[in-house]
């Protein structure tokens, strides 16, 4: 079976791929642009990527993987520059202020269970799914996606007061 | 209700609303992020694989966008011809003005048809100071735009320092030009 043209796979994700970038990094400008470099990377070797079992899955590792490059150059300017950052009026997808407030909470997770937390409910990805998405053991994705959610019940006062673990 | 009742309670709360948060970020981004002109970005600034470069420049009836592909690689081979041979130029008027500036060392013959292709001939190293200051504006942005190329950094800042290059390179020409 051949695979799916590029555009049809483009148009269907790409937005999907923002979503989770700017669920990530909050600005949606960086997103965009991120999900661009993804999307990049993927048409010029579509031959292949296209014909992977899951491209979808692809894009998304490729998408955090450029995440997390961004993160790292954006921190070492920042500490070169501190006065050079450019703030963004507008410059998110609109969400509801309770929806909002989760995802500003999921942003402060370390970065690997902020990934494991965002495939999860955004992607709607099951445990396998994550940890064949990015390359981990089954095992850890379980064990991040419970540090994840311990701390975002206690960011979010989701849950009693009193919490054992 | 007991302790236990109330976890449970509470993890399908937060499961619920991390779930609801993830779908309204879903719904969000599908009405929100317009993914066609980021498309022709993407086509616009992309080299396809090279092996293949029929198949993916191929324009197929169900996909108007493929048509975009052809166009813009030809664009940019255009661009990249347009500034290896503006930097031939450059050099080569560079060299015409320096053989001037020593004097009658190494006479320069008259530029014709004939000698429009130059010599591969080495410059003896020296110290000039009379490089006009665009040539070397021009020099500087050439090795950004190249420097972009390699790295296949094709955004806006790449089409920016190509037209800042040609503006002073067409400056450097008009100055170098006797």
């Amino acid at each position: 079976m051949g695979h799916e043209p590029f555009d049809e796979f483009y148009l269907r994700e790409y937005p999907k791929v923002v979503g989770l970038l700017q669920g990530l990094l909050r600005s949606r400008l960086v997103a965009e642009e991120l999900a661009q470099e993804t999307f990049l990377v993927a048409y010029r070797d579509w031959a292949r990527v296209g014909g992977l079992d899951n491209p979808r899955a692809w894009v998304r590792k490729v998408a955090l993987n450029q995440r997390g490059s961004f993160l790292r150059a954006y921190l070492r300017q920042q500490a070169r520059e501190r006065d050079s950052v450019v703030q963004y009026a507008d410059d998110t997808i609109k969400l509801a202020d309770d929806h909002a407030e989760v995802w500003e909470a999921i942003r402060t997770l370390p970065s690997s269970q902020a990934q494991v937390i965002a495939l999860h409910y955004y992607e709607d990805y099951s445990v396998a799914q994550i940890a064949a998405a990015l390359g981990r053991a089954p095992g850890t994705i379980k064990a991040q996606l419970h540090q994840g959610r311990r701390k975002l019940a206690r960011r979010l006062g989701t849950g009693p007061d009193r919490r054992s673990t | 209700m007991n302790f236990d009742d109330g976890l449970r309670a509470a993890d399908t709360a937060l499961d619920h609303r991390l779930y609801a948060a993830g779908n309204a970020l879903r719904e969000a981004s599908a009405t929100q992020v317009e993914a066609t002109s980021a498309l022709r970005v993407i086509l616009l600034h992309a080299d396809p694989a090279p092996e293949e470069p029929e198949q993916q420049a191929a324009p197929s009836p169900s996909s108007p966008a493929s048509s975009l592909l052809r166009r813009p690689q030809r664009r940019l081979a255009l661009a990249v011809n347009l500034l290896l041979v503006l930097a031939i130029g450059v050099g080569f008027l560079i060299g015409v003005q320096r053989g001037k500036d020593l004097g009658h060392l190494t006479p320069v013959p008259p530029p014709s048809a004939s000698t429009a292709v130059p010599s591969t001939r080495p410059i003896p190293a020296r110290t000039v100071t009379s490089v006009p200051e665009q040539c070397v504006k021009a020099a500087e942005l050439a090795d950004q735009v190249i420097s972009r190329l390699n790295r296949n950094v094709r955004d806006e800042r790449l089409f920016l320092a190509l037209r800042d290059y040609t503006i002073a390179s067409q400056a450097c020409r008009r100055e170098a030009s006797p």
